[in-house]
Order: C-alpha cells, then sequence, then structure tokens
C-alpha cells in the first residue's frame, strides 16, 4: 500500500480526499513492480538506440529489425514472489504472462528461455519448489505450444527463501503488421477480451512489492491461476486479428489489471478513458467494483478498435469459443481515468497522475560491509587435485540440466537448430534466417562485485551467442535484487545498473527491454535477514549472417588442436570452483576488460567466417577444465592437455588455469592442416592465445604431469549433478 | 488429393503438419472440431499434436466426442487414411479406433527428447520401405505410456501392427531404451487394416535436415504416394 508521503501527494494533487477504490488503484500503480519508481531513474545509464531497433523499452516487447521486412520481439519479466508461495501457478503464470507482453505488439511467440534459481537441493524445500516451478513452466508453456529452448540454473542458500523465476519470449511480426500499447483516438473502443475476470490476483503487484515474511503465504489469493488453454485460445485469436490489420492498440492485463493497461494506454496516447465497469465478464457475479479494476486474473487483452473495425473484430472472437469478449468503454480525450458501475461513478483520476504522479522516493545506498571488509582468499594447494575436478562436475550450477528441459516441448513449431544445452539455442525462422538466443546470469560473481559482475555476466552472455557463430543484436535484463529501502541493498542494484550500462554501451549493444524484480529479501523464521545475491539475468538475441556460420560447441573430430583464446588471471573470486569446493565466494573476481573482451569476439568471428573452427565453447560457469569437459562429453572425445601452453596472467597457479572464471576466452578445435592459418590470423588481430593440447580417440582427459581421468567418469557426475537429487 | 490437419482448440502442432506436408507440395487443410461434414471430400486425415481442449479431463477424451470424431470410424471403414500423432494417437485410442491407451509417463514427468525407433515389419503402406530402418526422431509428452492387455498385445503382433517400438541408436529394444515406461516399448500401432497409423513420436519434427533428421519423412512421402 502507498505511503503516507504518496498518500499526501495524491490528496494534494487531486485536491480531495481518493476514495476506497482510488486509492486501490493508485497502491497498484504505484507500486515499485509497476512504477518502477526506485529504478527507472537509472535507465539512462543504458544504450538504447541502434541502426535496427524497431520500439526500445516501455511496452510489453522491444523490437528489432533482421531485414526481410521482419520483426523480432523479446521480452524478459520476473515471477518471482508468486512463484516462492505457489511455485506451480506461480512459475506457469509468469510464462503466460511474458507471452502476452510479446502478443502485445503483434509478434507471434516462437520460442521461450527461463532462469530459474533455488536453495541447495539438499534442501526438502527448494526441491519442492524447483520441482513444481519446473512443471509449472512445462504445463504452461508445452501447452501453448511454444518451444522452451534454453535458460539457466543456480542453487545456493541464499535462494532457500526467496527464490527466482524470470522468463523470456521471443516473437515475430511483419514490418506492417506491429501493434502498439497505444489508445491514441478519441471515440475508439475499449474491448476486453480472453478469459473473465475474477478475484485472483487481487494486490498481486502489492505482493510483489514488499519482502517476503512468514505471514507471505496469506497472500497466496494474489498469486494468479493460469488456463493454458485459454492462452491458445487467446494467442490464436490476437494473430488472427494482427493479420487483419483490425487493432489500433493492443496491451495484456498483467500486474495492476485494467488499472494498468488502460492508464498506460492512454498516457502514452494523450487521451483519457471512459469505461462501464459492469460490462466486463466476471466469472464472480458479487465482485466489487474496486476488485474487477485491480483483478489480475490471467489470459486477458485489451484492444483499442476503431468503431469500423468493431463488427470484423467481434467475427473473429466468435469463432474462439472459449474467448469472452466486452466493449468496456471508449478512449476520451479529457486525460482523465473515469470508470462506473451501472450509473454510479466509481474512480475519476487524471491519467497522468497515476502514471506519473508518484514522488520519486529518496533513496540511499552505501557500500555493504562483507564488501567493504573484504579479504583476499589464499587457494588451499594441498587438495587432491583429481577429486577437485570430479566434484566441480557434481555440482548442480556446473552440471547437466537436462532433468529441467527434458521436461519441457524444445521442438514444437519445428524451428529448433540447436536445443536446450548448448552455449546458445538456434532457431530457423521461415525466412530461412537464423537466430541464436541466451538467457544467463551468475549470481555469486554479480554479489562479489555488483558492477564488474554485471557487466561480465553481459559479456558472457554475449559470448555464448558468438560460440554458436551468431552476432549480438540485442538485450533485454531482468534485475532481480533486494529491498530498494536499505541502502547495501539499493548499492547493489545501483552498481549492477552501471555495469550494464557500461556494456552496453561498450558493445554498441541496445537494452531493448526488461524488467525489475526489488524486495527479493526475507527475515526467516529466526529473525535473520535473509537477502538474495544480486542477480542481473541477461538474455541476448544474436543473428547469423548465414546458416553457414552455425558452429558446434563440442568437438567433433579425434588429433584436433585445442587452442585456448584469450588469457587466465589470477582470478577465482565469484568462481564456482571456491564456492562449490571450499564454500568461500570472496576473493579476487574476473576483471572486465572491454579490450581483450573484442579481441576475442574478433577472433572467433573471423576465424569462424574463414571456416577455420571445428567447435567452439566460451569458457565460463567452473572455468578452462568444465568448458573443456562439456565439449567432450558429446562424442566421447577425449583431450590431452599441457597447462604451461595456457595464456596466463601473472602469478597464475595450476588451479587457476583449471578453475578461474576469466572473461573474455573460449576453447577452440582445429584441425592439424588448418593449424598455421590459424595461428597466422591469431597474430594478426593481436589476441592472447595458447595451443593447449589436442583432442584423442581414448576417451580420457588427460592433464600432462598432473592427472587423467576417463571420460565416463566425469561425464557421470556432470549428468547426474542434478537427478541424483530428484530421483 | 486433400489431406485434412485437424484443429481442436489447444491444438498445437497443426502448422508443423503443414509444413512437412507443403514441402512434398501438398497443401493440408485446417480441419476444425465441428467440421465433420467435411469429412467426405478429404482422401486422408492427419490429427496433429499438442493439447487439445488442454488435455484438460484426460489427454483426447473431449476431442474424442466431438462431431467430426464421431463420424470417424465411418471414414476409416471407407478405406480412407489416418494419421494420428501423440495427442492425436492419444485421441485415436480414446475413441476406441485403435486398441489400448496412452497414460501417464513412467516417470510421471513430461519428456521431450531425441529418442530412436526400430519400425517393424507393418501391414501399412505407410511404412513402406522402412522395414528394421532405425529412426531418429523426437518425442514430446506427459501421456505416452501406451498399455493394452495382452490378449490385445498378442493380436497386435499377430497381424503386424506393432508398427514402431523405442530402441536405442543401434535398434537394440530395451528397458533401457524406453522412454515412458510403454508395454513392449510400442512407439506406435496400426488397426488392422493398416489405413490408421496411431504415433507418439512426431515425424513433421523429423522432416527437415536443419533440424537433425529426417527420418520422419517416410510416412508423409507413402502417404502422398499412395494418394496420388
Amino acid at each position: 500500500m502507498i505511503s503516507n508521503e504518496e498518500y499526501s501527494k495524491l490528496i494534494q494533487e487531486l485536491g480531495r480526499e481518493p476514495n476506497f477504490a482510488e486509492l486501490n488503484v493508485i497502491g497498484a500503480m504505484w507500486s515499485e513492480h509497476i512504477s518502477y519508481k526506485s529504478s527507472k531513474r537509472w535507465f539512462s545509464l543504458f544504450k538504447t538506440t541502434a541502426p535496427y531497433l524497431a520500439l526500445g523499452i516501455g511496452e510489453g516487447a522491444g523490437l528489432i529489425d533482421i531485414g526481410d521486412d521482419l520483426l523480432i520481439g523479446l521480452g524478459l519479466e520476473s515471477h518471482n514472489h508468486p512463484s516462492a508461495i505457489e511455485p506451480f501457478q506461480g512459475a506457469a503464470t509468469g510464462v503466460g504472462g511474458i507471452i502476452r507482453d510479446i502478443i502485445s505488439q503483434g509478434c507471434k511467440p516462437i520460442a521461450l528461455l527461463d532462469s530459474i534459481r533455488f536453495g541447495n537441493l539438499t534442501s526438502d524445500h527448494s526441491k519442492n519448489l524447483f520441482e513444481n516451478v519446473v512443471r509449472g513452466i512445462s504445463s504452461y508453456g508445452n501447452c501453448v505450444g511454444i518451444p522452451t529452448v534454453g535458460g539457466e540454473a543456480e542453487f545456493d542458500p541464499v535462494f532457500e527463501n526467496n527464490c527466482l523465476v524470470n522468463a523470456m519470449c521471443i516473437g515475430v511480426v511483419k514490418k506492417d503488421k506491429v501493434v502498439r500499447s497505444i489508445a491514441s483516438t478519441p471515440g475508439h473502443f475499449f474491448l476486453l477480451y480472453g478469459a473473465r475476470t475474477g478475484r485472483d490476483g487481487i494486490h498481486g503487484v502489492s505482493f510483489a512489492s514488499k519482502d517476503l515474511d512468514d505471514k507471505s503465504e496469506s497472500d497466496r489469493p494474489a498469486v494468479q491461476i493460469g488456463d493454458p488453454l485459454m492462452e491458445k485460445a487467446l494467442i490464436d485469436a490476437t494473430l488472427e486479428l494482427v493479420e487483419k490489420g483490425l487493432l489500433s492498440g493492443l496491451q495484456d492485463l498483467g500486474g495492476g489489471g485494467l488499472s494498468c493497461a488502460i492508464s498506460e494506454m492512454t498516457e502514452k496516447g494523450n487521451t483519457g478513458a471512459l469505461i462501464r465497469l459492469e460490462d466486463v465478464p466476471l466469472r464472480e457475479y458479487d465482485m466489487k467494483p474496486w476488485e474487477i479494476l485491480i483483478s489480475e486474473s490471467q489470459e486477458r487483452m485489451l484492444a483499442v478498435v476503431s468503431p469500423k473495425n468493431i463488427a470484423a473484430v467481434e467475427e473473429v472472437l466468435k469463432k474462439y469459443d472459449l474467448l469472452t469478449y466486452s466493449i468496456i468503454g471508449e478512449v476520451t480525450n479529457n486525460s482523465h481515468y473515469i470508470a462506473f458501475y451501472n450509473g454510479e461513478k466509481i474512480i475519476d483520476l487524471p491519467v497522468d497522475l497515476i502514471i506519473n504522479g508518484f514522488p520519486e522516493p529518496e533513496r540511499e545506498f552505501s557500500i555493504p560491509d562483507y564488501i567493504r571488509s573484504k579479504k583476499e582468499y589464499t587457494i588451499p594447494n594441498q587438495g587432491n587435485i583429481k577429486d577437485e575436478i570430479l566434484k566441480i562436475f557434481e555440482s548442480p550450477n556446473v552440471g547437466s540440466k537436462e532433468w529441467i528441459y527434458e521436461q519441457y516441448d524444445q521442438h514444437v513449431q519445428t524451428q529448433t537448430v540447436i536445443q536446450a544445452g548448448a552455449d546458445a539455442a538456434v532457431l530457423r525462422l521461415d525466412n530461412g534466417k537464423y537466430i541464436a538466443l541466451t538467457l544467463d546470469s551468475n549470481s555469486f560473481a554479480v554479489y562479489c562485485s555488483p558492477y564488474t559482475g554485471t557487466a561480465n555476466v553481459a559479456a558472457e552472455a554475449q559470448r555464448n551467442i558468438v560460440a554458436v557463430g551468431a552476432k549480438p543484436y540485442a538485450v533485454v535484463d531482468c534485475l532481480n535484487f533486494g529491498n530498494p529501502e536499505k541502502p547495501d541493498s539499493y548499492w547493489q542494484f545501483v552498481e549492477s545498473i552501471k555495469g550494464l550500462g557500461r556494456f552496453s554501451n561498450d558493445f554498441k549493444l541496445p537494452v531493448i527491454g526488461g524488467n525489475v524484480s526489488l524486495y527479493n529479501e526475507t527475515v526467516n523464521k529466526e529473525g535473520k535477514r535473509e537477502r538474495i545475491n544480486p542477480t542481473p539475468t541477461i538474455g541476448i538475441i544474436g543473428v547469423f549472417d548465414s546458416p553457414d556460420d552455425l558452429l558446434a560447441n563440442n568437438f567433433v573430430n579425434q588429433e584436433s588442436k585445442i587452442i585456448q583464446i584469450g588469457k587466465t588471471g589470477k582470478e577465482l573470486g565469484g568462481s564456482e570452483y571456491l564456492r562449490y569446493c571450499f564454500n568461500c565466494i570472496m576473493s579476487d573476481v574476473p576483471t572486465y576488460d572491454e579490450k581483450r573482451e573484442k579481441k576475442s569476439i574478433e577472433a572467433i568471428t573471423q576465424l569462424n567466417k574463414q571456416k577455420l573452427i571445428e567447435s567452439c565453447h566460451d569458457i565460463s560457469n567452473g572455468g578452462f577444465i568444465v568448458a573443456l569437459g562439456e565439449m567432450m562429453f558429446k562424442n566421447k572425445i577425449g583431450a590431452k592437455i599441457n597447462l604451461e601452453n595456457i595464456p596466463s596472467d601473472e602469478g597464475v597457479e595450476t588451479r587457476h588455469k583449471l578453475f578461474s572464471e576469466t572473461s573474455s576466452r573460449f576453447i577452440i578445435e582445429v584441425s592439424n592442416e588448418k593449424l598455421k592459418q590459424v595461428v597466422n590470423l591469431l597474430e594478426t588481430i593481436g589476441v592472447d592465445y595458447g595451443v593447449v593440447g589436442h583432442t584423442t580417440k581414448e576417451p580420457v582427459l588427460e592433464i600432462e604431469n598432473l592427472v587423467s581421468i576417463d571420460i565416463e567418469q566425469l561425464h557421470s557426475n556432470w549428468k547426474n549433478a542434478i537427478v541424483k537429487y530428484m530421483e | 488429393m486433400k489431406i485434412g490437419v485437424t484443429k481442436f482448440p489447444g491444438t498445437n502442432n497443426e502448422q508443423d503438419v503443414l509444413r512437412a506436408l507443403s514441402s512434398f507440395g501438398v497443401e493440408g487443410v485446417l480441419i476444425y472440431e465441428k467440421d465433420a461434414d467435411k469429412l467426405k471430400d478429404l482422401n486422408a486425415l492427419i490429427i496433429a499434436g499438442g493439447f487439445s481442449f488442454g488435455d484438460y479431463l484426460r489427454p483426447g477424451v473431449i476431442a474424442a466426442k466431438t462431431a467430426i470424431m464421431q463420424e470417424l470410424p465411418k471414414f476409416v471403414e471407407q478405406g480412407n487414411f489416418v494419421i494420428g500423432i501423440c495427442n492425436g494417437f492419444q485421441i485415436l485410442c480414446e475413441t476406441g479406433i485403435l486398441p489400448g491407451v496412452l497414460t501417464t509417463n513412467r516417470s510421471t514427468k513430461f519428456v521431450s527428447r531425441w529418442v530412436y525407433v526400430k519400425i517393424n515389419k507393418s501391414n501399412s503402406v505407410l511404412l513402406r520401405n522402412s522395414e528394421n530402418k532405425i529412426w531418429r526422431i523426437p518425442i514430446a509428452h506427459f501421456d505416452g505410456n501406451y498399455y493394452a492387455t495382452n490378449s490385445q498385445i498378442i493380436e497386435l503382433k499377430k497381424k503386424n501392427q506393432i508398427a514402431l517400438q523405442y530402441c536405442d541408436e543401434k535398434g537394440v529394444i530395451s528397458e533401457d531404451s524406453n522412454p515412458n515406461g510403454s508395454v513392449d516399448n510400442i512407439a506406435g500401432i496400426t488397426n488392422k487394416e493398416g489405413n490408421v497409423l496411431g504415433l507418439m513420436p512426431h515425424p513433421e519434427r523429423a522432416s527437415f535436415n536443419y533440424l537433425g533428421s529426417e527420418d520422419g519423412r517416410t510416412i508423409f512421402q507413402n502417404l502422398i504416394e499412395e494418394l496420388k
């Protein structure tokens, strides 16, 4: 609910006391979740322009132009709080919500990706959340016929009571069919279609804009319930309306329900709205007008339709038996949002006040204690290296995510060229163009250094795109953080957003959409404050110049040369190695160096264009050794490595070479015949590289003078990393 | 030649099937649940996969009660071809046109993965020239666990109606290569006459080289040739 300061401002602006319904509308609209009142002020740090950008931040989907009169829409959203209380429905409706964001711009949804975070799988509570979140995504995404082609998962006790569920959706729309979420012409009708309005999701956005606590269970009614069959009908009907060009505006009903959709569309169009709430089709007959205004019932869309098109629109909607539809009001020119219920005026609020009227809250930030008192960590060199390697492959954060993605239909729509499990998913569009998609984060590196960590997370997502042979085009982000009213949490947020801003400007990659989820904090039963690791989830889309550029992420030949591109630093901070093997995170984190990053990307891109690489994989979570292992598994091709040849910064020891997560590195496989050409090109580019070994017929990982491990053993640890907790 | 592809509310593979047909130069027509009268103009019907009526109640059960499905036995008796893919297979079992049922996967989870299936000696021309071939093909289902009584299975075997069985890369049929718990690793069956084929794997998802396999094309190709 709104603060005292906000209430005073509201009275001052209105010149009167708001009534109960108005207070509910303002409460929803001025919530953090909808107003972005703590975050919006920083968005100017992002790069937001590009020659191919068609629509930036601000509506359901950001749009980019990939040529051939085809636009791609991208959106990324969180559904953290609902999933923590009711994991199945929370996750399912998260997927439903992001799909409707995409269709709001007229896009046909073609793929989903999901990023999820939970406590350790040794905790029954986390296991239950994990199992049901995956089930929720699976149940909804599969049913609506959109393939889930990628994503990521992370497990750590900091997410025990605040799990994270972020969903990304991608769609395509012909350039001349794009629809905007705007109500710009007075006299046009507001037409609500889809599911009926019920009491689910009342106060959902307010619930998402506060910390979870032991009373959160009582907020269960704030969680929405999903109906994927209805969503499928909604998608089909919407695409038909779009194809026929019958809509002059469209927005989905998500957080804030009718309050949000109508005020946002009229604000953008400099118009107003006159709404008749008795014309809203209801699921429960005795709903109060204020409940109708803020219900977050799922599977609903609000269209703006000109009077001349209304009959044609009704003609289309009539065909879809499941959907209800109703004209609920008109666009006006008086810049007020006015709603009546059977002749009684329920609300009368200036649109500008609803959207922009909140007093921008003062937010303080200060460096958290854990950063201030950071100590360098000396790696314990006494351990058995073989045990350490075997151990890191069984970390659920490193190991195979097959248990998750096998529950998602990855092939429906018959466009999936590379499915989940590779660096990036690859889709072939109907026009023959290939695109690459990734969704990534690393909350540990961001925790150690929010600025550098975030820039590196984005850089890694970019490397994922490069490693399959595509060119990065645009970024979407979902910023999951703690309570912005706490200075140390807000500091993490501000640093992180600066890091993303830096990255997007360094690489001229526009941020075209996203979402902010704050208040991911809990006071646990013992009264102790629990806050998630700061987690900026970064989605990147890449486009292939040609399908011939497609690169494998696994070794394809025996007796090829193995080359590391980029230099390894003395940087184990935030690494999975320190966390999983030694239960420690803080130490020197990998630096962010855009020059090195650019060199490495240039190297991969040029080598690939000249057809000099057999396979390629980026080095990230778990370091060199994990990247190497992942390249060996698919075809059971072994590798013999000499660590002496790993390009390294000064002071780098064996464990840095194996486990450091230094940015800007790749492993590539090169055939013997092409080695000379490759080396020449790498010298010309001036990138750090080292020929570190070769692939072998024998299915063994051998590091000279150090260790030798059967692939089977390594693979089994990796493959069972999650399964062993779940079955 | 007129091939219909069903589109119930919740069907979501119909465009994929149309795309596969279209690659042979054949434009399929969408058939909706109320289109029973359109059956008579068709030479074949493909019941596409997805979640007809949301799989609410039980997969396929609501679709089986629609007007079009009520007319289907007659269409089959006339010797027309019917192919049910995934949800389509479930619907065919629900209507009783094919024997047995498809129940929840042994894992109690949805499973989406590439599998191998062995093509048996078949009574259906839809699988002509494929005996003993091993196909790589995707599955994606929650309820693909085929069950039939012993006597039904014996009947199926007798008439070469067990069309496809899950196997490994080398064609070995074992528990390890059974993704859902189906009796005898059964992935697809035909009716006695061989003009109806129901299968859980998705041939339309293995119909283009860029998707990783073209093995599924055989079924569409045989169908089209047969109708020529």
